[in-house]
């Protein structure tokens, strides 16, 4: 009989320690049959036994749910989970789990810095590491504005900070091209300090800061289809501190 | 907010697999179930029409079409809309015309009858010329779409769910259990009608006219499995 298996083709992005959990609905064959064994064969990254499910008897539904888990392992890079197999009446039928990319914190918020971007239509591409800048980003209507987006993960976002995100644009813009540069802080408008605020309204057009959460509030704003691109790329674009304000107020 | 960000960081990410073994053909009903059931595992907003009919839905969307100008934008949408639900007075009943348009008009977009310019899309092209020179097609179109991308499943599976638990006998109780149900589950927020929802259900074929005997509007569970189960084509 033949098997059909829908699995997601995606790289899950992780920190060290987190869990994945599989739920797993098989639909159950309406001819007889004896048993039909699910096994979860994880990638050697993993130091993890295989897992395996045995389904023998019909349910009244006609489908049967499994739960399985699995914990990140200490170890940073990309991976793919393992296979998934599927037997049945001796029939053997393998799918690829999907990929995990397991990053430290930084990262990982640089990523989800990223996927924003992506998800305000930015074309974005994380780069990361030392000498290199975080992400750079442009929008298809805007092209000729690349902009440099630094993720900070600071606890305060202070002067000191400040200067030497504006140190890192002006020593890789020519090499990546970049017109400006953009701050996205993990923190809220309150720990980013006074100082960095009256520098950000004197300063040149070129440089912007948004806290995370307002760059997840325009993001939601767009994807709600309450505001467009025009209004993204206006926002974006301002210089100074962006502060993103809906339509009921902050 | 870094904690809101960290523990989001550190949730547990879900993965859902689907494992199907084809055997003999089943009942289609039981199997329609299943297929209902798993969908309804992944829906979690309803896309609700603010009490437009399934025409008034095509009336609408064809003067969107019709606006269409270089100057044409998301608020123009919401303008054109407003104007319209404001000569409508069961689709007004909700609440503020231009809050109503608002609603609508990101219905239409989530749909993807219309872009986040307020464009009307190729998908809702098709639709528009349908209404006008195919009814039958028009019906399927819709009602797929609101089935497979509109989160409609629920609104059957709790219908289902009401009958086999016989926990209505008039109608208008089933009508107000069927309220209560989909707004404790989250999927509809705000003012909204249940009638309305059923009579667009009844409009696209889903589900059949008042059985005064079995006390329940039938539903059509082949046409439903022959819509999901259809590919939808461009």
């Amino acid at each position: 009989m033949p098997i059909f298996a829908q699995v997601p083709d995606e790289t899950i992005l992780g920190l060290a320690g987190k869990k994945i959990i599989f739920n797993v609905q098989v639909e159950l064959p309406r001819l007889q049959w004896r048993t039909i064994r699910i096994e979860f064969d994880y990638a050697n990254e993993f130091g993890v036994q295989p897992s395996k499910y045995t389904i023998s008897k019909p349910t009244e539904v006609g489908f049967t749910t499994i739960r399985e888990e699995i914990i990140l392992p200490n170890q940073v890079g990309e991976f793919r989970l393992g296979t998934l197999r599927i037997v049945h009446n001796g029939d053997v039928s393998p799918y690829y789990l999907p990929r995990v990319r397991i990053l430290t914190f930084d990262g990982f918020f640089e990523e989800s810095v990223a996927k924003c971007l992506r998800a305000l239509g930015y074309d974005a591409k994380r780069w990361g590491g030392r000498d290199r800048p975080d992400i750079i980003a442009f929008h298809p209507k805007q092209r000729d504005q690349v902009m440099q987006v630094e993720a900070t993960t600071e606890k305060r976002y202070d002067i000191d900070k400040w200067r030497s995100d504006i140190g890192k644009f002006y020593d890789l813009k020519d090499r990546y091209g970049s017109r400006r540069l953009l701050v996205v802080t993990l923190v809220g408008p309150h720990d980013v300090s006074t100082e960095v605020k009256k520098r950000l309204a004197r300063t040149d057009n070129r440089f912007s800061l948004i806290c995370y959460e307002h760059l997840e509030k325009l993001q939601s704003m767009f994807g709600e289809f309450q505001i467009g691109n025009t209004e993204v790329i206006a926002q974006l674009g301002r210089a100074g501190f962006i502060e993103i304000v809906s339509e009921h107020g902050v | 907010m870094s904690s809101k960000f960290e523990s989001e960081a550190a949730a547990p990410y879900r993965v859902l697999i689907t494992i199907r073994i084809a055997g003999k053909h089943p009942d289609v009903t039981e199997t329609t179930e299943q297929l209902v059931q798993s969908k309804y595992l992944q829906t979690s907003k309803i896309a609700y029409l603010s009490n437009l009919s399934i025409y008034q839905l095509a009336e609408l969307l064809t003067a969107f079409r019709e606006a269409h100008s270089f100057e044409w934008s998301w608020i123009a949408a919401i303008q054109l809309t407003a104007e319209y639900v404001s000569k409508h007075p069961k689709i007004a009943s909700t609440g503020p015309p231009r809050w109503i348009a608002r609603r609508i008009v990101r219905t239409f977009a989530n749909l993807g009858l219309i872009d986040n310019e307020g464009y009307v899309t190729s998908y809702g092209n098709r639709l528009c010329r349908d209404s006008l020179d195919d009814k039958e097609k028009f019906r399927d179109s819709l009602a797929q779409l609101l089935l497979v991308s509109g989160g409609w499943v629920a609104v059957l599976t709790e219908l289902n769910t009401i009958y086999q638990e016989r926990m209505a006998n008039r109608m208008k109780d089933l009508l107000e259990l069927l309220h209560d149900r989909l707004e404790q589950t989250g999927f509809v927020k705000g003012k909204w009608s249940s009638e309305a929802m059923v009579e667009v259900l009844s409009d696209l074929g889903l589900i059949g006219h008042w059985d005064s005997l079995k006390k329940c509007y039938p539903i059509n569970w082949e046409r439903i499995n022959a819509l999901m189960k259809a590919r939808i084509s461009l």
